[in-house]
């Protein structure tokens, strides 16, 4: 599993099943060998190695980003079996211009934000492939993004891992990977920022930190930040009142 | 009187929901566009009453069936959650519209105010050399390599046994370490790096610390399990999510390629983990996780697949066995699959091939199930070590010592590595134990942790593994 996510709403939590090619719905009590209340499994799905998955709960929708495919698909919440999207988000052929790693979901300004990331492994001394692009909430087919993210101020070395949105204040919180020891950090950016713009906050990078930052939760209600990292196997809780 | 019961009820929640929906607008003024703050500028994109009245819209018919509050009450319960950051909503606002216009970030440099991990090694893979006694373990969490001499006990209230020697560090390449094996002649230790590297790292008997391998091999995938043939000096590798079984020679180092390979939809292999040899039947066993899903090769396969889309499926668990000679797209000889065998999750395995058993660490049926090497098809285990007496929890994998008749199995979900007798059955106490964290320390059992969720009714945190 390379994802979670939490629709308090309907108080279910959802995951990619990469091996599988599947989309499993729990209920948010799930506790030992339970199994998911809905699968999205099947020929009809178009689903290839879904590693990341965000759900909407307001509008009913799951977002399932495919980066091999370039491709976003859009399934109802309550989709179950063998169902098509009903809409995919695509970037133009033979081009990494989404190539989607990463996503997240602001219902409240109808905003759709994406993480492109450069071919994976790759971590160079370019920041050029990677980027955020913003897309409207509803958009499909090759759509040009509201705004794009990207450049040396925003420190962009590698994106990929799960973002999180915190729709009141219209802001976005990033994992980002950086070029060496000590270097990955958390960036906050509004989801109305375009260009090469650096983040509004930022934790990290500071020594011993972060080795591999790579999930991000929020809790507005402590104004708290939750943040995994993959080489120190640990979950680490912030206090960030500044933001909420 | 029931009806007008849930009439009243309707009634009610509409108004509930409305006062909400408004009242969520009225008290979050600062989720509206600050004009020239050049943050939440977008006035056609801020909440709106009529998109909240819309979320009353699965109400139920009167006469119906009630609905359930949480859904027709969404957007209500996430204004109530968001509702936190009212207070201080004007004073961030304006450290937002300065951090933005001074184009300058501000770095947050305060220490978590907690952090979840376990600082104990996490036991996964095992070998054992009886000759020496040397007894190699990996660890998952803290990514190293442990040897333990193969007597060690630990004593009950002791915090953990200490390894004579310890191998980890950046320039191992060895990181989340799913395979272990010790060549019996020179002791050098191999090592399989699952998910997250491609490297196959040997080290030497006498390497230590943060020491670079002797020798490595770039594999065509992430290892999930190995084995060795010492007669023909040929190592086998499992590539889980490729579904595949590599063949190389077992010198092999650098980017040499495999000298066969086991692949396709007629393999059965689905979900590929475990993998053990019978060299005097010539048979190779594979255990498989059932998440299947179809891939397209190249004509020779001679390439790493690609999945083919729309393809995922659900099988059965199971353990498909193999001529050792296998190649290409070939059927297996026969499959132990089926409701009897309790696989579930099966993870390593090792075989016996004096006895003609197979052993299987059975993951999620915190189980070692024993089966004869000619079984097939929905089989019941010939013996199944289970139990709270046994310690088995979460076993990721099995070694056989056949000098000393003792089977070895580490316990992912409790921070042992246990030894059995041979013919050990049921819910059998182990021999000794090597624990390397304080008996009655919780496993958290976090592993590449590559995402979290939170849970805001039960303020859970979620970690997905």
């Amino acid at each position: 599993m390379h994802d979670i996510d939490y629709d308090e709403i309907h108080d279910e939590f959802t995951v990619p099943q990469f091996m599988a090619q599947a989309i499993l719905t729990f209920r948010g009590g799930a506790n030992g060998e339970e199994p998911p209340i809905r699968v999205i499994q099947g020929p009809l799905t178009q689903l290839r190695q879904p590693a990341r998955v965000t759900v909407d709960p307001l509008h009913n929708e799951i977002f399932v980003p495919q980066e091999s495919d370039n491709e976003i698909l859009v399934f109802p919440r309550e989709a179950n079996g063998n169902v098509a999207p009903i809409r995919i988000l695509k970037g133009p052929p033979d081009s990494r211009g989404l190539g989607p790693s990463a996503l997240a979901v602001d219902p409240v300004h109808n905003l759709l934000i994406v993480a492109t990331n450069g071919p994976r492994g790759e971590r160079t001394e370019s920041f050029a492939d990677n980027r955020i692009r913003i897309y409207n909430r509803t958009d499909h087919g090759n759509a040009k993004p509201r705004g794009i993210i990207g450049g040396p101020k925003s420190g962009f070395y590698e994106l990929g891992g799960p973002m999180a949105v915190h729709p009141p204040k219209g802001v976005f919180f990033l994992p980002v990977g950086g070029p060496g020891p000590d270097t990955d950090f958390v960036g906050v950016w509004s989801v109305h920022d375009n260009g090469d713009v650096p983040p509004r906050w930022t934790i990290g990078p500071a020594p011993g930190l972060f080795r591999s930052v790579h999930g991000v939760a929020v809790d507005p209600k402590s104004k708290s930040v939750f943040v995994t990292d993959k080489d120190l196997n640990a979950v680490m809780t912030f206090s960030f009142p500044e933001i909420f | 009187m029931i009806r007008a019961s849930r009439i009243a009820r309707t009634t009610g929640l509409l108004a509930v929901l409305v006062v909400a929906a408004l009242g969520f607008i009225l008290v979050n003024p600062g989720i509206r566009p600050r004009p020239g703050s050049g943050f939440a500028e977008s006035s056609e994109r801020r909440p709106k009453a009529s998109r909240q009245l819309v979320s009353i819209q699965p109400m139920m018919p009167m006469g119906g069936e009630m609905c359930e509050w949480a859904p027709a009450s969404g957007f209500a319960r996430l204004a109530a959650s968001w509702h936190g950051v009212r207070t201080a909503q004007s004073v961030s606002a304006r450290i937002v519209s300065a951090a933005a216009d001074s184009d300058v970030s501000v770095e947050i440099s305060r220490p978590p105010l907690r952090v979840i991990s376990d600082r104990n090694p996490l036991f996964s893979a095992i070998a054992i050399e009886p000759e020496s006694g040397m007894l190699m373990v990996t660890d998952q969490n803290l990514f190293q390599l442990l040897e333990f001499n193969r007597l060690d006990n630990t004593p009950p209230h002791a915090r953990m046994t200490e390894p004579k020697r310890v191998i980890g560090g950046p320039l191992t390449k060895a990181e989340m370490m799913c395979a272990v094996y010790i060549d019996p002649r020179t002791k050098e230790v191999y090592v399989g790096n699952g998910d997250t590297q491609r490297w196959l790292p040997v080290f030497s008997k006498d390497a230590r610390g943060n020491v670079q391998p002797d020798r490595f091999l770039k594999v065509e995938g992430a290892v999930a399990g190995m084995a060795v043939d010492e007669q023909r000096q040929e190592l086998f590798v499992t590539i889980e999510a490729d579904k595949m079984v590599l063949v190389y020679k077992k010198t092999a180092s650098g980017n040499d390629r495999p000298i066969r390979r086991l692949a396709g939809e007629a393999t059965q292999l689905e979900g590929p983990r475990g993998i053990a040899l019978d060299t005097k039947r010539n048979l190779l066993f594979v255990s498989n996780t059932g998440n299947a899903h179809s891939l397209k090769y190249d004509a020779d396969i001679t390439k790493s697949p690609v999945q083919i889309p729309g393809t995922g499926r659900f099988e059965p668990a199971s353990i498909t066995v193999h001529s050792l000679d296998a190649q290409g797209n070939t059927a297996p000889l026969r499959i132990i699959e089926g409701p009897n065998t309790q696989l579930n999750v099966p993870a390593l395995m090792a075989v016996d091939e004096e006895r003609g058993e197979l052993y299987v660490a059975n993951n999620t049926g915190h189980s070692v199930l024993v089966f004869k090497v000619t079984d097939s098809g929905d089989v019941k285990p010939a013996r199944i070590i289970k139990g709270p007496k046994s310690g088995i929890k979460h076993p990721s994998a099995v070694a056989l010592d056949l000098k000393n008749r003792e089977l070895w199995v580490t316990n992912f979900g409790n921070h042992t590595a246990t030894v059995y007798p041979l013919t050990a059955n049921g819910d059998v106490a182990p021999r000794r134990t090597i624990r390397s964290g304080p008996a009655d320390e919780v496993n958290l059992l976090i592993g590449n942790p590559g995402a979290v969720g939170y849970d805001s009714r039960r303020e859970e945190i979620l970690v997905p593994n």
